[in-house]
């Protein structure tokens, strides 16, 4: 009789011991990876990758934080010399070169190499991710520049088609602006560097000219004369069909002259199809390549992020896990391009959500078309970029000193040790 | 009785230790890394003088960005105290409702540095914004003001926005101070025959005198210390010439990665903040104030 009592006893108090030492070794044996971006998108892309892999009975889960867009760099280098790095860093893919030569990331070459798709990922961004031939970071997410314009403006003004060429982007420009009435072809950041190289790099591009030369050595916007017709073309645009106060404009002067009606064309990015909606539902708007010169190509600012493993990470293969599920249709389609932000797998260009609309096939089609300069030291030329640009749109240097000064301000950056 | 000094010197242990650790340890890593290349990863410095220090005052921008923060101080101080003396006198009577007035004067200074500069950032633009919209109406200017476009215009345009918003603040410390006068004194002067003038000059301002010097301080070190209002405005512009010391600061250590070189421009500003306050510190003395 007293068997029949204990050992049932015995069998339960030993599950109930099972049962509460369980949660404890699984909770032991979960990796937390730590995932940090600018991007808040990449939050819902954590989510579900934590759903995958409870679901497969995985035990990593991943923690993100979103850095600021402004303090990305700061944030990332403060935690860097203080050993508190991310697993996983996401970050501006301009400022990759840079901490790649430090040897902030791990390098990936062999996990690249084994993937099925590498070949299919936007290469104008994964360039930067190379240093010294070693892969460090891969493409995350991606914004590029077009031409947007207001619908309503344009065909007021009786223009049929947006413009194609530089000729016709000035030629419209002017038909649009009435000065008396405070309305302008288009409209520049002067003063906002970032938007300097976002928009008016793909004019020179398109011409055939460069920024720097591969090797990052030496300032090319001297050298042939893409960057000074492109100068000129937008000179001659501030002059005579742009705010007189746009040599000076930040972006929130800028974004705001375009919503208000003021300015009928920006230089804009792939964003700009999801803010302008939701700061002016009832604005028209459409977009169309960067015009090219008459016998020159469409080009584009290739923005946005890469991704990479942290020299610091203890976690690398459970990092490379996420970076993989990163570039899953998952996160690049139901995630990124769901809400207006552009695959960097060229196999997911075509998705349901472009589709739909295809103003962001303008956008696909800049990712091809695109570039983006690669230099460990792009911020440093952000202030003699801004300098020249400013001083050229007010009129206070001509294109050709400004060019001049610009490239000695520039060689003598790069030749900085 | 006296208390053993031992006993003192316990009770100021805490802040003493508080201080050490959060600015004298920090100033003193701040200084040694000042005179060394930065390196992040690792977190060491490699010792290299005084480079840092010649080659800051060889920058151009930094140069400017000291003018720019003097001039911007100059300008802003003295506004700001004639200011805030003007609403405080003006607010100070009760009367019925005047609360209300107290209430719009301050509700500035609650508006994060951010929102009003962006707020103000699109009521100087040259095509939507309403101040050139203002001034067009009422026939004073034909073309717009370009705010942004000159340097000493742009720093106007900040100072201007400053005035509007911390004017209200200085007024409730100044009101704090108008309150302590004894009354007294101008019931005592009102018999003599002294009128507002009299009274104004020879009551009210000598008694104020404290209050206005605390402000004066502050605002002078919280003025070379400008960053989020010319960072949200100006921008630098034009062509970096309107950069403060911190903004440049900010730009150089966490935008150029350049951390020795932030930290010598640091102490640069440090040295002038100090100096400085010092020297308010002795005018007011010898002002017996």
């Amino acid at each position: 009789m007293k068997d029949k009592v204990i050992i049932p006893a015995l069998v339960t108090l030993l599950i109930l011991l099972y049962v509460s030492i369980t949660p404890l070794t699984y909770g032991q044996q979960i990796v937390v990876i730590t995932v940090w971006d600018r991007n808040p998108l990449m939050g819902e892309i954590v989510k579900r990758f934590n759903a995958k892999m409870a679901k497969e009975g995985k035990n990593i889960r991943a923690k993100f934080t979103l850095i600021p867009y402004a303090e990305q760099a700061e944030r990332f280098m403060t935690a860097l010399a203080a050993g508190t790095a991310p697993d996983v860093e996401g970050i501006d893919l301009v400022l990759v070169p840079y901490f790649a030569s430090i040897g902030a990331f791990e390098d990936i070459t062999d996990k690249y190499q084994s993937l099925p798709y590498k070949d299919k990922l936007a290469k104008a961004m994964l360039r930067l991710g190379i240093w010294n031939g070693k892969v460090y970071a891969l493409p995350f997410a991606n914004d590029n520049s077009a031409l947007i314009y207001n619908v309503d403006l344009f065909k007021k003004a009786g223009i049929t088609k947006p413009p194609e060429t530089w000729e016709e982007l000035l030629e419209d420009a002017i038909k649009l602006t009435n000065k008396t009435e405070g309305r302008y072809g288009i409209v520049f950041a002067g003063a906002d560097p970032g938007m300097t190289m976002f928009t008016w790099l793909p004019f020179v591009w398109g011409a055939g000219g460069k920024l720097i030369s591969e090797d990052g050595k030496r300032c090319m916007l001297c050298e042939g004369t893409a960057a000074l017709r492109a100068l000129k073309l937008w000179v001659e645009l501030a002059k005579r069909a742009a705010p007189p106060g746009c040599a000076t404009y930040k972006y929130p002067d800028y974004y705001n002259a375009f919503i208000t009606g003021k300015a009928a064309m920006i230089i804009g990015g792939n964003w700009h199809l999801i803010t302008i909606p939701h700061d002016a539902p009832t604005l028209n708007f459409s977009v169309v390549p960067i015009p090219r010169p008459a016998n020159g190509t469409h080009s584009s600012f290739v923005g946005g992020d890469l991704i990479g493993i942290t020299k610091q990470s203890k976690h690398k293969e459970e990092a490379w896990e996420f970076i993989k599920f990163v570039h899953s249709k998952e996160a690049q389609v139901e995630v990124l391009a769901k809400h207006g932000v552009i695959p960097v797998r060229e196999d997911f260009w075509s998705n349901i959500y472009f589709k739909k609309d295809p103003r962001w096939l303008v956008f696909t089609y800049g990712l091809k078309v695109g570039r983006c300069p690669k230099t460990p030291k792009y911020n440093l030329l952000y202030t003699p970029m801004s300098t020249m640009m400013q001083n050229a749109l007010s009129g206070k240097w001509t294109p050709e000193q400004a060019l001049k000064w610009v490239c000695e301000q520039i060689n003598r950056i790069l030749a900085e040790p | 009785m006296r208390e053993s000094p031992k006993i003192a010197y316990l009770f100021i242990l805490p802040s003493a230790l508080l201080v050490s650790l959060f600015f004298l340890y920090p100033l003193s890593q701040l200084i040694y890394m000042s005179f060394c290349k930065w390196n992040i990863i690792g977190n060491y410095g490699i010792f290299i003088g005084l480079r840092n220090y010649l080659e800051i005052f060889q920058d151009e921008i930094f140069i400017n960005s000291i003018v720019t923060t003097t001039v911007y101080t100059a300008m802003v101080v003295p506004l700001l105290v004639v200011g805030a003396l003007i609403l405080a006198m003006l607010t100070f009577k009760d009367l019925p409702g005047m609360s209300i007035f107290r209430a719009i004067y301050f509700s500035p200074w609650v508006i994060p540095w951010l929102s009003a500069g962006l707020t103000w950032l699109w009521m100087y633009n040259d095509v939507y914004g309403l101040i050139n919209y203002i001034l067009r109406t009422l026939g004073l200017i034909k073309e717009p003001i370009l705010w942004f476009s000159n340097r000493w215009l742009a720093i106007t345009a900040v100072v201007i926005m400053v005035l509007w918003k911390a004017a209200g603040y200085n007024m409730v410390i100044l009101m704090g101070g108008l309150s302590a006068i004894p009354k007294e004194l101008y019931e005592a002067a009102e018999v003599d025959g002294a009128g507002r003038f009299y009274k104004f000059f020879y009551i009210t301002l000598p008694l104020l005198k404290p209050t206005i010097a605390l402000i004066v301080i502050l605002a002078v070190a919280g003025s070379y210390l400008a960053f989020d209002h010319f960072y949200i405005m100006t921008h630098g512009a034009p062509a970096h010439t309107t950069e403060t010391i911190v903004t440049w600061i900010y730009k150089t250590s966490f935008k150029h990665f350049m951390l020795g070189r932030g930290a010598a421009m640091s102490i640069v500003l440090l040295l002038i903040v100090g100096i400085l306050s010092y020297v308010q510190v002795r005018i007011f003395k010898v002002l017996k104030i």
